[in-house]
């Protein structure tokens, strides 16, 4: 019989990254707060993965008396505050305790805590346009393996549908074939270095009329730097603002396939995207008119306003 | 003597259709109920509360808001898990009957029958929080929390969409569920209740039943 929970329990700490999870993603990829949250949620799960063992680890040991807090005890001590180890300290100790988690996770972890450091105290903006395929396959890997060790799953901290997209993230990161697309890029590269600059500035000028934002997301080809075009997959529901002008639908996109019409690179998957450096989500941006989003046949609302038909007057 | 004085025949153990409640005849001239159930496991003090509490209807008037007759006085007290809003509610309590009541019922229902038709990922996601603080904090906490079910529609609250929809959800079938309807009839029935895995509740209370006294003691493993 217990009226709380202890606050250094792996319980709480999950439960505590299960309510940031749900603000994260409450913004778009591409919004600093998402990534500012994700930061929150990877120390929750870090300490929780250290309280796994025993939240006597979670303890800064440089007071006993932390270490008497964490077993439960109400230390009898006036102005007592529990302190619990630095963050970077127990990124150290999860590393010694979990053999899955290695040491280029643990530098993801500093690094992802040094920007949500440098966010709440400088006036620096590093989570502002910091491109999601630079960090978000590695936090979701972090995550799966945090969340191994304390017998949870991603399902439980994300969702069925962002545990999904999580699982695919990972397999991308993992794929070592997707990095032979460099060679591909390379190889582009130089066909482009050997055309002349008059076909060059006509295949940019076609490329330019060519890739409309209508068809997919524009984006810089990685050989010839001219205009290409991203095509994706929806993640996530949409988000919809009603507007004076209308409805506006937000949809967060995961990149699938790239082509580039001036240089002729082409390949799909987003493993491939991901290996390219091209592999941040992106928002497609829909605009309706009300009366056709909400279906509304204004003809049919002014039939239903007359009177019966009737084939003679009465 | 035994303190409690089973009579075989009145010893319903109920586990061909209920698992969790144990009703029992206790020797009415035993005064102290809190034997009884010393008897049954170990007696808990919850603090703030005597160690035998005594149930009593009580209109709304006067009471505390804290409690729930200061909430629903002679109404039909809803179905809930006692002290849900504590991380580790007390596993069990002892009711005995000191003045029976021939009209004014106690509800049963078995929770596992209704809270295990939802998926379990969307329970762990669905997380609640005490109404107020305990000893200066609030804790996290979930409908089913490894073994324990808990359910209280005033004592703890939503904190995400999630929980938001699932509670209404357990509402909707709670309104519907059919319950097991128990009625102390005579001083000295007893039943046990397993609190992690039974809701409770109670039926409305008219004017000429005010003299029902039951007597609560929790109970642990």
């Amino acid at each position: 019989m217990e009226s709380i929970v202890h606050e250094w329990s792996k319980e709480a700490f999950f439960s505590k990254a299960q309510i940031y999870t749900e603000v994260m993603f409450e913004h778009d990829d591409s919004n600093w707060k998402f990534g500012l949250w994700s930061a929150f949620v990877i120390e929750m799960l870090v300490r929780a993965g250290v309280a796994e063992t025993s939240p006597v680890l979670i303890a800064d040991n440089k007071n006993w008396i932390n270490l008497l807090y964490a077993l439960g005890r109400e230390p009898q001590k006036p102005k007592f505050f529990a302190k619990s180890a630095p963050i970077n300290e127990l990124i150290i100790r999860i590393n010694d305790l979990c053999s899955e988690f290695t040491s280029e996770h643990a530098n993801f972890c500093t690094s992802h805590i040094a920007r949500r450091n440098s966010e709440l105290h400088s006036g620096n903006l590093p989570f502002e346009n910091l491109g999601s395929s630079t960090w978000l396959p590695m936090f979701y890997s972090v995550c799966s393996i945090l969340l191994t060790e304390i017998n949870e799953s991603l399902e439980s901290l994300f969702g069925a549908e962002i545990a999904e997209q999580a699982r695919e993230c990972i397999e991308a990161l993992e794929d070592n074939t997707a990095r032979s697309i460099n060679r591909t890029i390379e190889a582009h590269k130089d066909a482009w270095s050997a055309k002349s600059d008059a076909e060059k500035e006509n295949l940019k000028r076609q490329a330019m009329g060519v890739c409309l934002r209508y068809d997919g997301h524009r984006t810089d080809c990685p050989s010839c730097f001219c205009t290409a075009l991203i095509q994706g997959k929806p993640a996530g529901e949409p988000r919809r603002e009603v507007s004076e002008d209308g409805i506006v639908e937000r949809q967060s996109m995961r990149p699938e396939s790239f082509q580039c019409v001036a240089c002729g690179l082409k390949f799909s998957g987003y493993s491939k995207l991901l290996a390219a450096g091209l592999g941040d989500m992106y928002i497609a941006t829909s605009h309706y008119d009300a009366l056709e989003y909400f279906e509304v046949d204004i003809e049919e609302h002014i039939r239903g306003l007359m009177e019966d038909d009737n084939n003679e007057s009465f | 003597m035994n303190a409690i004085s089973l009579i075989p025949d009145r010893f319903v153990p109920m586990s061909e259709f209920i698992n969790g409640i144990w009703f029992f005849r206790s020797d009415p001239g035993i005064e102290d109920t809190a034997k009884i159930a010393g008897n049954l496991g170990k007696v808990l003090k919850i603090p703030r509360m005597p160690l035998v509490q005594t149930l009593t209807p009580r209109t709304s008037e006067g009471e505390k808001k804290s409690n729930y007759s200061g909430n629903f006085g002679l109404n039909k007290f809803p179905l809930h898990t006692d002290l849900a809003h504590w991380y580790i509610p007390p596993r069990y309590f002892l009711l005995r009957c000191i003045r029976p009541s021939n009209t004014v019922t106690t509800s049963f229902v078995v929770a596992s029958e209704v809270f295990d038709q939802e998926d379990e990922a969307t329970i762990r996601r669905s997380l609640f929080r005490p109404r107020r603080r305990l000893n200066g904090r609030l804790s996290i906490l979930r409908l089913k929390q490894r073994d324990i079910y808990r359910w209280d529609t005033l004592f703890i609250r939503a904190m995400n969409e999630t929980a938001k929809n699932l509670q209404s959800r357990i509402e909707e079938k709670l309104n519907i569920v059919s319950c097991h309807k128990v009625s102390f009839k005579n001083p000295g029935d007893c039943v046990l209740v397993d609190n992690w895995k039974i809701l409770h509740g109670r039926s409305s209370v008219s004017n000429s039943e005010l003299s029902r006294k039951i007597e609560r003691v929790y109970i642990a493993i």
